[in-house]
């Protein structure tokens, strides 16, 4: 091994995934239903057919559910209670496999087509091990444009992710994916709903975690993780008071640290601030990128938390969805186009990284694919939450979801409690308008404790203009990222002369947003070639060019 | 006579207009092991106000105390202490001086650079941005 290959956040031998195959013979458990694991557990693992790691709950004779934390078969009546819990849901019958994904779709399940068969894995990398990989280059336009690939793609051709509520069925050798009506879009608008429901079903979600997991909180300087710590201190007995985490997310400045450590000393709970290393940053790029699967380069800043926290047996807290369920994010632009145009924000100024048939052939890509998007949830456009659900689907999905769901499940019990059924719809119910500017944050936070609501938070003190650099600017880090940007194939989609530009030019895009976003996700594309090198087939990065 | 004002951070409460520097020393030179409520406060106005940070460690092991970890800058007399800073920080952000101690920051001080913020060029554009035409031309040029 490398010595700056990574050593952190590696999948354990025990984790939490779930990978199979639909449609072979002997049936999804194997010679038989009753292979399925025989009764609620932590590990229950088959080693002929379906290997389930971590929680799994027997809903019937034919059905079980998982999820990358505890649940139980108790709550779960049906495939639909199950897959409302946010639990993967696995179903043989005679002659018939099903593999259904949850309400949220935030926890990554990849299906590979192969004909007459399906299998699948919470892990892609466990569907491309050993075997022939070609590159998915509408995915990896994505990847530049928006951050992660859209349409339920992957970077891996023929490798599909399960979107919400979306099932692969192997039935007379034959694989079928489909996509029933989103429950959440049928959600109606209330003008009678109350901030004080979003905060029962809260109440109800963080109670209904207390009485498995305790809690680590990944305290930031903003209102998602406060209100999940708030909350979870309440939920949580008085003997096992949440532990939280911060790290910086390298604006250039310290208030996310700073605000965090005063929420954490209001709630009384013990607080630890992760500071990064410079002289990790190769190590923790490229233990990202795997633990992703090479989906997205979004929080590779995420990693060094998960290296302090290794061990502890905490369920972790994430805050993914909550800017977009409560917090009214994403709702600025005056129209459709530019909302949409506001997702591909990367490629502004991308011909300071691209060059031009490169800046083209992927602004042309991403846009078919939001014109798929439109045709593919015609009940997004003139739903009262379009710039939520439009977010949602290709931003959060796709992208942020790999942080809680690739990232930190590899080694810990994690749960979104924003995108709990229950608290989503309570949010959902409130009409749109009053979403806006966060207005509902500090009112949730207030039922709780109206000082801790009063507190601003590290977005609202950022001073302007930014200060001081950020991290990733150091020179030790510019040269990492230089070096794995023009060592392999995504060499070729660079502008002109950028491979040999010093160090100071480097570092200027690097400051900004949209070309360090660029220079990451072809660091990422690298990487990616270079873990599949024995394999690749297939037409090369020169397909991005147009 | 520097161009920096420089306070001491586990000393004071409020930051003076005219400081530019926060100073932190590390747990060995007396400074604080931990962050409390009112450094935190101060660290939060001195982030505010985009003053520059500095630590000052004269052992290994200062850096990992908190308030250090999260100064910008860290000054040491200490061979081991400067390779351990450098690794963790970056070479620019670690400054080699001749004595660490508080009484001599003085003698160093101007090494520490100008907050990108507050040099000529850009608090020329901060200032034409608070112009309304300029900042119209600049919005629409974002939202391109």
């Amino acid at each position: 091994m490398r010595a700056d290959q990574p050593t952190g956040p590696a999948p354990r031998a025990e984790g939490r995934d779930i990978v199979g195959t639909l449609g072979t013979d002997g049936g999804l458990f194997g010679t038989a239903a009753a292979d399925l694991p025989a009764a609620d557990g932590p590990d229950n693992a088959d080693a002929n057919a379906t290997a389930v790691h971590g929680p799994t709950a027997r809903i019937d004779d034919s059905t079980v559910a998982w999820a990358p934390r505890t649940i139980h078969s108790s709550h779960l009546t049906d495939a639909t209670t199950a897959r409302t819990a946010d639990a993967l849901v696995l179903r043989h019958t005679e002659g018939r496999d099903e593999l259904l994904s949850g309400i949220s779709g935030a926890v990554p399940v990849y299906v590979a087509d192969d004909a007459s068969t399906a299998r699948f894995a919470t892990h892609l990398s466990a569907l491309t091990t050993q075997r022939p990989v070609q590159a998915d280059w509408d995915a990896w336009a994505d990847v530049l444009a928006v951050g992660a690939p859209l349409g339920g793609r992957t970077t891996v051709h023929g490798v599909r992710r399960l979107r919400p509520w979306e099932s692969v069925t192997v039935e007379d050798g034959t694989v079928r994916f489909q996509r029933e009506r989103w429950p959440w879009l049928d959600v109606e608008a209330d003008a009678s709903a109350r901030i004080e429901d979003v905060s029962d079903a809260l109440r109800a979600e963080m109670r209904s975690l207390a009485e498995n997991h305790w809690f680590v909180s990944t305290l930031s300087g903003g209102w998602d993780s406060r209100i999940l710590a708030a909350y979870a201190c309440e939920a949580a007995a008085p003997t096992a008071s949440p532990r939280a985490f911060t790290t910086s997310s390298d604006t250039g400045i310290i208030l996310e640290e700073l605000v965090a450590a005063q929420v954490a000393h209001r709630l009384g709970i013990e607080h630890e601030i992760v500071v990064p290393r410079v002289d990790r940053f190769e190590h923790d790029i490229r233990a990202f990128v795997q633990a992703v699967d090479h989906q997205t380069s979004y929080h590779v800043w995420l990693v060094p938390l998960l290296q302090r926290i290794a061990g502890l047996d905490g369920l972790v807290l994430d805050g993914l969805g909550g800017g977009l369920m409560l917090g009214g994010d994403f709702t600025g632009g005056d129209d459709r186009s530019s909302r949409v145009a506001g997702l591909m924000k990367y490629l502004r100024g991308a011909e300071q990284v691209l060059r031009p048939e490169a800046a083209h052939g992927v602004g042309e890509r991403t846009r078919a694919a939001f014109d798929a998007f439109d045709a593919d949830w015609p009940g997004v456009a003139d739903h009262p939450f379009e710039a939520t659900f439009t977010a949602y689907l290709n931003r959060t999905l796709p992208g942020i979801s790999q942080s809680p769901y690739g990232l930190v499940a590899r080694d810990h019990p994690v749960a979104t409690p924003f995108l709990a059924d229950e608290v989503a719809r309570a949010a959902l119910r409130i009409p749109a308008a009053a979403h806006a500017g966060g207005a509902l944050y500090p009112r949730l936070t207030a039922l709780l404790d109206p000082q801790l609501a009063a507190l601003p938070t590290a977005q609202s003190r950022v001073p302007w203009p930014r200060p001081h650099p950020r991290r990733i600017t150091a020179v030790e880090s510019v040269e990492v990222l230089r070096r794995l940007v023009t060592t392999g194939p995504a060499a070729a989609l660079l502008a002109n002369g950028l491979a040999e530009q010093d160090t100071d030019h480097w570092t200027r895009l690097l400051s900004r947003t949209g070309t360090q976003h660029l220079l990451r996700s072809l660091a990422m594309l690298n990487l990616w070639c270079e873990a599949h090198a024995d394999h690749l087939t297939g037409p090369g990065v020169e397909e991005l060019l147009a | 006579m520097s161009a920096h004002v420089h306070a001491r951070a586990d000393r004071i409460r409020m930051i003076a207009p005219a400081v530019t520097v926060l100073v932190i020393p590390g747990p060995s030179l007396g400074g604080p092991d931990d962050l409390d409520p009112a450094l935190v406060r101060l660290l939060i106005e001195a982030d505010e106000r985009g003053l520059q940070t500095v630590a000052l460690a004269s052992r290994p092991d200062d850096l990992d105390a908190t308030p250090v970890a999260l100064a910008r800058f860290v000054a040491t007399d200490d061979e081991a202490t400067a390779a351990e800073a450098a690794a963790r920080l970056g070479a620019h952000r670690t400054l080699r001086v001749e004595d660490a101690s508080v009484a001599a920051v003085e003698a160093w001080l101007d090494r520490v650079p100008r907050v990108e913020s507050r040099t000529l060029r850009r608090r020329i554009r901060t200032a034409l941005r608070k112009i309304a035409v300029v900042r119209w031309v600049y919005e629409r040029m974002g939202a391109r």
